[in-house]
């Protein structure tokens, strides 16, 4: 190799060869072609625009500049962090009409709101419940006002809540499928011949297909449509919204089909009415004369005679707006006493088309031209004439039926859907007291009416929600710091937050796998009730059954989950009987367990502080996961352990209260619970010790099978 | 809103001891930076060198092709870019710097180095003196022109 020529090139190293020293400089004029065509610029983008075409509001809106910019600003300020919220607008903005009807619909679009929500959105505490927005309770009224509303005025109830199912065929397709849902020792069912031609209203509790023993899906009732022939009749089921979606699977597993709107077969068709129909409840003796106010002078006079419980009436009414009260009456109106024609139950309102056409009137004759009407009448607030745009409007008034000992006069309103405002002022003007769900409850309990409004215990629906209540009373007894909580393992009370049957069932030596129900049989009720030793035999303590009581104390009145318990041989009436205080075995284990936990907290911060300070993020001694597994061994260890009932306590437990309270209507504490069914023989002269939650007194009290 | 001016001197490191020792050109950006100090401080001074000291910088340091570029502030390049000629080493290794070209930004520099690299592979191209090295070497200049 001679160095002379390369030296002469000048700057080759002599030791190199050419073809490296070529594809090292094919290397760097590669890289270097690189970094000329993507210099790396600090510049804004809007920076490299001329003067005369930058804008100020292209700082935050970027479609000021030109299309060819704009991707490569809006990604230079994406990089400055998230843009500002956009401002709220100003509050009179926000409430102009135009703009509170799609504020309305954006809410109810996740949950369903009735057509009286916003009356009562003003007036009731709200809650979310089964899908729906529904009233709680009053704001200003309180429990008193809502019981003398139903013993002594009218309670109005809007219940749209509860779904329609339609069933549309012949009478002989119909009632044997319906057949294997209902068991005909409860009750009469569908085909009963007092509901068959339409002029009352039925209810009936409904099972699983053929499996009577398990628990039932809940209490519907029933309406058959009148004046048809058996070839083509309709049939329509009220069903409440919590066990909704299992009742239609009953159904379509019936009609044999898995399409949910229309099954067409064997000329049976079913459709759901759902959000077509609305329906108010008034209860109260003055129901009636309430209602009478929204009825024609001549409907009037002979409305008297269809108030016989349970009947349908089916009647045209003008529309209220034209009626409408201009105060709220408080005296109610006198009825006639005496009439002897009946109200035919013939309706317009189950022809669909019917429905449309009167849900358009709505639409095509708004409020404000109402109003606007009235306003020029002469006499102020009196009613206006017949209008031309007006149609009659079909109502169905469904009288009350009886559903226990205790009968409170009322009706229910069935009418199309879109008019429930109009008639719920022109109801509540003419005297009726709105209430919400706590007064259902409450009449429920007082009264044992509007049971299809609540659910059955042994019913999955009101499984879920006593699971629910159970929760929510966890909550808040946990939220109370540990020396203030009552101590439920001392003061010897099982089960404080929600009830297990089971458990007391097995107890009282039945094998509950295939769950439990409540005896509903209505035969086998009346012998228990009667007493008598002979006519009850051993097969009917078999199934593990539970059986519905009413407990009546003299003094006191006992409370939700309280202990229904039996007393001894020799024990006197009225003797004051005392639980002793257990011994609560986990208050040591609690202290031990609070003390370890805390020590074991500090050592975990400490450990951080190190491993914060060695800058050492090996490992990461987060405490979120200690405090679990501790939060929930200490929940475990506040609540008593799963005791036998008939064995642990002074006297044997025989049954739970689910509702407890002083009851308005009979001026002492009442207590509606279930008891096993093996303890009603043991049972003697109808005296039972009741114990509260949370106490250890007995109280004795009277026992009635309702 | 003063804008900072830099000079940028792209210049080849000549080693001067070679021939004999076939040690790799150890090319660290810290040491030239440390050596054009020294160099500028022996040269001009304590002045100079504090003048020089705050903007210098080596950019770009490229030991197969030994071509390092060192930026600077505008103003004070001037003693930088007397003093160039005077260093004599770089670390441990005795170099010898030939500055081609000042550029005012970097991308500027790059082009010219772009373009003094393609001359050098054409004088390549015509000092070879086998026919196989011809062919390998224009496979990699049109590798080139695509972009690698």
């Amino acid at each position: 190799m001679t160095d002379n020529k390369y030296k002469m090139v000048g700057n080759v190293p002599s030791d190199i060869s050419v073809v490296r020293f070529a594809t090292v400089r094919a290397q760097e004029i590669v890289a270097l072609t690189k970094m000329i065509e993507n210099p790396q610029t600090t510049k804004l983008i809007f920076q490299k625009l001329p003067c005369h075409m930058r804008r100020r509001a292209m700082s935050h809106n970027p479609n000021r500049m030109p299309r060819l910019l704009r991707e490569a600003h809006k990604s230079q300020m994406a990089k400055s962090g998230p843009a500002l919220k956009p401002k709220r607008p100003r509050r009179k903005y926000r409430r102009r009409p135009s703009r509170l009807l799609e504020e309305y619909k954006k809410r109810s679009s996740k949950m369903s709101w009735l057509e009286t929500h916003l009356w009562h959105a003003k007036r009731f505490h709200m809650t979310a419940k089964w899908g729906y927005r529904l009233p709680e309770k009053s704001c200003a009224r309180g429990h008193r006002f809502c019981h003398r509303s139903v013993a002594e005025h009218c309670l109005l109830v809007d219940i749209s809540y509860l779904c329609c199912i339609e069933i549309q065929g012949p009478q002989n397709a119909i009632i044997p499928e319906l057949a294997p849902l209902c068991d005909p020792k409860t009750g009469p069912t569908f085909g009963a011949s007092s509901f068959l031609n339409g002029t009352r209203e039925g209810r009936v509790t409904i099972f699983q297909r053929n499996s009577f023993s398990r628990g039932p899906i809940g209490l519907v009732t029933f309406l058959w449509r009148h004046g048809e022939t058996p070839d083509m009749r309709t049939l329509w089921i009220w069903c409440h919204p919590a066990f909704y979606e299992q009742f239609l699977v009953e159904l379509n597993s019936s009609y044999g089909s898995n399409s949910d709107s229309l099954i067409e077969q064997t000329k049976i068709k079913i459709t759901l009415n759902k959000g077509k129909l609305n329906r108010f409840r008034l209860r109260g003796p003055f129901a009636h004369s309430v209602i009478s106010n929204l009825l024609d002078k001549e409907i009037r006079k002979v409305f008297i005679a269809s108030q016989s419980p349970g009947f349908v009436a089916g009647v045209d009414v003008r529309d209220p707006r034209m009626i409408l009260p201009q105060s709220r009456v408080k005296e109610h109106t006198s009825m006639p006493s005496q009439c002897e024609t009946v109200i035919t139950s013939r309706s317009r309102l189950w022809d669909a088309s019917v429905r449309d056409q009167i849900a358009q009137v709505r639409t095509s004759f708004p409020d404000y031209v109402v109003n606007g009407r009235r306003s020029q009448l002469l006499v102020p607030g009196s009613e206006l004439p017949l209008q031309p745009e007006e149609i009659p409007i079909p109502l169905l008034i469904v009288n009350a039926s009886h559903e226990s000992s205790d009968f409170v006069p009322g009706c229910d309103v069935i009418f199309p859907a879109g008019w429930a405002t109009a008639f719920w002022l022109a109801l509540i003007y003419s005297g009726g007291h709105a209430g919400g769900l706590k007064d259902v409850e409450s009449m429920n309990f007082e009264y044992q009416i509007c049971s299809d409004l609540c659910l059955e215990v042994d019913s999955n629906a009101g499984k879920t929600a006593a699971a629910e209540q159970k929760v929510k009373l966890m909550e808040d007894y946990f939220r109370k710091p540990p020396k203030t909580r009552t101590n439920f393992i001392k003061l010897a009370t099982p089960f404080p937050f929600s009830i297990d049957w089971n458990r007391l069932l097995i107890d009282w030596g039945y094998q509950v796998e295939q769950g439990f129900t409540v005896l509903r049989d209505k035969k086998l009720l009346n012998t228990l009730s009667l007493n008598n030793q002979n006519l009850l035999s051993e097969l009917t303590f078999s199934y593990p059954q539970l059986v519905a009581v009413t407990i009546r104390l003299k003094h006191g009145s006992p409370r939700d989950f309280s202990m229904i318990c039996l007393p001894k041989m020799d024990d006197k009436f009225n003797s004051p009987i005392n639980e002793p205080i257990h011994q609560d075995p986990g208050a040591k284990e609690r202290k031990i367990l609070r003390q370890q936990h805390s020590s074991q907290l500090k050592t975990l911060a400490k450990k951080r502080k190190e491993s914060r300070s060695s800058d050492d993020k090996v490992k990461d001694f987060c405490s979120d996961a200690v405090i679990a597994i501790h939060k929930e061994k200490m929940r475990s260890l506040w609540l008593p352990p799963s005791c036998n009932l008939k064995t642990s306590y002074v006297r044997p437990v025989i049954g739970f209260v689910t509702k407890g309270d002083f009851g308005l209507s009979e001026g002492k504490g009442i207590g509606r619970g279930y008891i096993v069914i093996r303890s009603v023989p043991q049972i003697s002269a109808s005296l039972v010790l009741v114990r509260n939650p949370g106490t250890s007194l007995y109280m004795w009290a009277e026992i009635a099978l309702c | 809103m003063v804008r900072f001016k830099n000079r940028y001197f792209t210049a080849e490191i000549i080693p001067l001891d070679n021939g004999h020792t076939v040690q790799p050109l150890n090319l660290k950006t810290y040491d030239i930076l440390k050596s054009v100090l020294a160099t500028t401080e022996q040269i001009h001074g304590e002045f100079g060198a504090a003048a020089i000291k705050n903007g210098l910088d080596v950019k770009y340091c490229n030991e197969s092709t030994q071509i390092a570029i060192i930026r600077c502030r505008h103003g004070p390049h001037r003693l930088l870019a007397s003093s160039l000629p005077f260093l004599s080493s770089i670390g441990k290794r005795k170099v010898q710097l030939q500055s081609m070209y000042t550029g005012a930004t970097l991308v500027k520099c790059y082009k010219f180095l772009k373009k003094f690299h393609q001359e050098k592979m054409n004088e390549a191209l015509k000092m070879c003196r086998t026919e196989e090295e011809k062919k390998k070497i224009f496979e990699i200049m049109s590798k080139t022109k695509y972009g690698l």
